[in-house]
């Protein structure tokens, strides 16, 4: 009698449902994290030190639309227990699945290329020659997904992703005149100017990326969500987008208090570095290097696996890092030339780096809209999703969000092409 | 291109190019899906056809309404006596919403795979699926690009197989896709062939499905060899398939799964849920079960099952031999009979192997052990394998902590090698990696 009356207290209960979720706590969290990338960073810190506190407003909107885009990939594992590729495949077959993922690779590469990149640019700071230190990060990664412990280092690139905190710190400390800032906020602005607008929608792009739906959908349904526990992943994903809308916007004031106000043009890593600096004084560039530097190499780790995934899933090929390369030639093949490709484009001297990136911007804003699209119609459809089919409200606020990110990539798709 | 060479046999994304005309040759819509009979090759029995790209409208022509299939699908009737409405007709297996790039089972090679193209065979008018396709042509050919591909391959890679295409029989494919009333697989294969896969392999290939079609498959097997299969899965993917059941379903399933494994189990879910179980199941079963989820999990008592044969320590062989042929499906890991006195004092054991030799009329305890040998239940994992190991033994009987020797269940070598390659594995990875 008694144990059983133990075993039903509120305490125990609330333990267990914090057990629960921190259990299923991960997907969103890590996607949040790897979504302040290389790109982000870069993207954040240009929005801040060239616009001040510009597009502040635009963060809100941002954050409802990658929450929304978040939330229905995870219930949509939980519902189905499949993959997003998977499900795209089965439900509009395999024309669109491989015109979708290829242009999920180019996308991707491009992403991979920039990490890269920002491995590159945190240890040139230190001296570190390009050329040695990209190739050594290469082959750290693809060693650390195929032979090594991955499940914890992973843990150490989360805790190493604390870095974040510096900005908000920092962003504290400039002492930036706080009922300004407040009012930026509050202010939603249009600049009908063209490299403005350019800007906004390259903050949106790199804040929603297809890759980002993709794995979270796999992650969830990896974990195996029951659902039941459902409502847990949902906390996972709402604490994972405001917190990395939040990083996102801290980013932008801390660089518009250090950076706009002293009218600095980042051009390089070592200028970005000193929106750190009301934190860290003159340890500000080595602080920057070392997050720039985990924020690639955990992005780097994950993105090239979540593209051969994806893609081998999509096309029923064999995939897992537990099978031999004989088992799964496609999955390892693609992998290692995600890898070797972003590593090399980096280190080759006379790369067209800008125009592939460039060209990467622009499939990226192409393939949102459509994957956004098939995610909506997908999780409207009953047979498919059951009880967790998109309730009217989500149906509006959905679409609403589909056609503003439909309409800002492909103004900025057709302005790059201009 | 196929289709004209040899016009026997289609490809599907060749055949779903047929232009499907009217009996006065006038186009009546494109082909959208093909209904097909459960049986053994599905037969093709309705033609469901589309029209309109944005508000897409569909209709359904009986088979035996077509009047020929040549490069073009001919219809007996005119176009104006088909009826086209909204929303596309619910057949209950067809082969583009079932088949076509889903997942399927292929109980052969005893993989889940993915398929690319279906290749159909016809007779006269009648066509029935013969095959599927799962190579890199499938997809080609689904792409429209086999007129460039081809060649392509067979100038510049002409000795890689993709020009063989990968086909399977589909005498070994299961379709994933699930009834939606019944729960169950939309069963195309004999039941007994979903037998013939193992257990442990059958458990091997639901890892590489989603949780739906995982209970589903579960559910398509025989009622009598669903305890088998479900004992052999790993304890998540029972839980698993225990918490999407219902609670009758899973009571009945665990009374007649290994008492030891269902205690594992009993302990993962909560105590509401077990409760509930227990109370569920047939009396005498869940009294044992109450009793064993009393032991700590690492103790002999929580490593011990309750299956067992014992026998008045009076009995003669023959009556042994009587008490063991109703219990010939569990024989499997059962080496002893005990011998009790009274109520299940534990006085000796009898090697079952010895009986075969021994006349019938003869006392049982003749050919028992010098003395019993047994683990108490409060005995560690340690103590239990150790005792084992020094008497050789693959099952060991425990008995309760007191002074007397109660016989509470037996401990077999596997529920042992269970717990211990863990442990094994773990220190062999501690020792390999510095």
């Amino acid at each position: 009698m008694k144990l059983e009356a133990i075993a039903q207290s509120p305490l125990q209960t609330l333990w267990r449902r914090i057990w629960l979720f921190l259990a299923i706590m991960g997907p969103g969290f890590i996607t949040a994290n790897v979504d302040n990338d290389a790109g982000g960073i870069t993207t954040y810190t240009l929005a801040g030190a060239h616009y001040g506190n510009l597009f502040l407003w635009a963060m809100v909107p941002i954050a409802i639309a990658l929450t929304v885009a978040q939330e229905m990939v995870t219930r949509m594992g939980v519902a189905t227990g499949k993959g997003l590729a998977d499900l795209i495949r089965e439900n509009y077959g395999v024309k669109i699945t491989f015109y979708v993922m290829v242009a999920l690779v180019a996308t991707n590469l491009g992403n991979v290329i920039a990490e890269f990149a920002g491995i590159a640019a945190s240890l040139e700071i230190l001296g570190v020659p390009k050329a040695l230190s990209v190739s050594a990060a290469g082959l750290f990664v693809w060693w650390l997904v195929t032979q090594g412990d991955y499940q914890r280092v992973e843990k150490v690139f989360l805790a190493a992703c604390t870095f974040y905190v510096t900005y908000i710190l920092s962003g504290y400390l400039a002492r930036p005149h706080w009922p300004t800032v407040l009012r930026d906020f509050a202010n939603p602005r249009l600049p009908l100017d063209f490299a403005a607008l350019a800007m906004l929608v390259g903050i949106a792009g790199s804040t929603i990326a297809p890759w980002m739906q993709f794995y979270q959908q796999s992650a969830i349904v990896d974990k195996g969500v029951q659902a039941r526990d459902y409502r847990f992943a949902r906390i996972d994903v709402l604490i994972g987008c405001a917190m990395s809308t939040l990083v996102a916007t801290f980013i932008i004031v801390a660089c518009s208090a250090t950076l706009h106000v002293s009218n600095i043009r980042v051009t390089d890593a070592s200028q970005a570095a000193l929106a750190l600096e009301p934190l860290a004084g003159k340890w500000c560039s080595l602080l920057f290097c070392l997050g720039l530097l985990n924020a690639s190499l955990f992005a780097a780790s994950i993105l090239p696996l979540s593209t051969a995934y994806s893609v081998c899933e999509g096309m029923g090929w064999q995939t897992g890092i537990d099978r031999r390369f004989d088992e799964a030639p496609q999955f390892y093949g693609l992998y290692s030339l995600l890898i070797a490709g972003g590593a090399l484009a980096v280190c080759w001297p006379g790369f067209p780096l800008i125009k592939v990136m460039y060209w990467s911007q622009i499939i990226n804003g192409l393939l949102l809209p459509v994957i956004l699209t098939l995610c909506m119609s997908l999780s409207g459809r009953e047979d498919i999703m059951g009880s967790f089919v998109n309730p009217a409200w989500f149906k509006w606020l959905g679409w609403t969000c589909t056609a503003a990110i439909s309409l800002l990539s492909l103004a900025m798709a057709a302005s790059l092409l201009v | 291109m196929d289709a004209q060479k040899s016009p026997d046999f289609h490809f599907y994304a060749d055949f779903e190019k047929k232009e499907v005309l009217d009996n006065s040759g006038r186009l009546v819509g494109t082909i959208h899906d093909i209904a097909l009979s459960l049986e053994p090759f599905p037969r093709a029995t309705h033609l469901i056809l589309r029209k309109g790209l944005i508000k897409r409208r569909y209709a359904v022509v009986p088979w035996e309404k077509i009047e020929r299939i040549l490069l073009t699908i001919h219809l007996q009737f005119s176009r104006e006596e088909i009826p086209f409405m909204d929303g596309a007709p619910s057949f209950e297996f067809t082969l583009v919403r079932d088949i076509l790039d889903q997942q399927v089972v292929d109980t052969n090679g005893q993989k889940v795979i993915r398929v690319n193209d279906a290749h159909l065979i016809q007779v006269e008018r009648d066509i029935r699926i013969v095959h599927v396709d799962v190579g890199i042509r499938g997809i080609v050919r689904r792409l429209g690009w086999q007129w460039w591909v081809d060649p392509f391959v067979e100038i510049f890679l002409a000795r890689t197989d993709y020009l063989k295409d990968n086909l399977i029989n589909w005498r070994y494919i299961q379709p994933l896709a699930i009834h939606p009333q019944k729960g169950t697989l939309k069963l195309t294969l004999d039941q007994k062939q979903l037998a013939t896969i193992p257990s442990p392999d059958i458990s091997e290939l639901m890892q590489k499905m989603d949780a739906h079609q995982r209970l589903a498959l579960f559910k398509s097997i025989a009622p009598d060899w669903r305890p088998g299969v479900f004992s052999n899965f790993d304890l998540l993917l029972q839980k698993e398939l225990l918490e999407n059941m219902d609670l009758k379903e899973a009571a009945e399933l665990l009374s007649k799964a290994p008492a030891d494994q269902t205690t594992d189990l009993l302990e993962e879910i909560p105590k509401s849920v077990a409760d509930s179980l227990l109370a569920l199941m047939e009396t005498t079963k869940a009294r044992r079960l109450s009793a064993l989820l009393g032991y700590t999990s690492d103790s002999a008592g929580g490593l011990m099952t309750t299956e067992m044969i014992t026998a008045p320590h009076t009995a003669t062989v023959a009556d042994i031999v009587e008490r063991l042929r109703p219990l010939k499906d569990q024989l499997e890991t059962m080496d002893f009979v005990y011998l009790v006195e009274g109520e299940s004092r534990l006085v000796g054991q009898v090697l079952l192997r010895r009986l075969l030799l021994a006349s019938p009329a003869e006392a049982a305890s003749q050919y028992a052990y010098p003395r019993p040998i047994y683990a108490r239940a409060k005995d560690s994992l340690r103590e239990v394998a150790f005792l084992m190991e020094k008497y050789r033994l693959a099952s060991i009987p425990v008995v309760n902590n007191g002074k007397e020797r109660y016989l509470q269940g037996v401990i077999t070598i596997d529920d042992i090698l269970e717990r211990i390659i863990p442990f094994a594995w773990k220190r062999r990875a501690k020792m390999t990696t510095p």
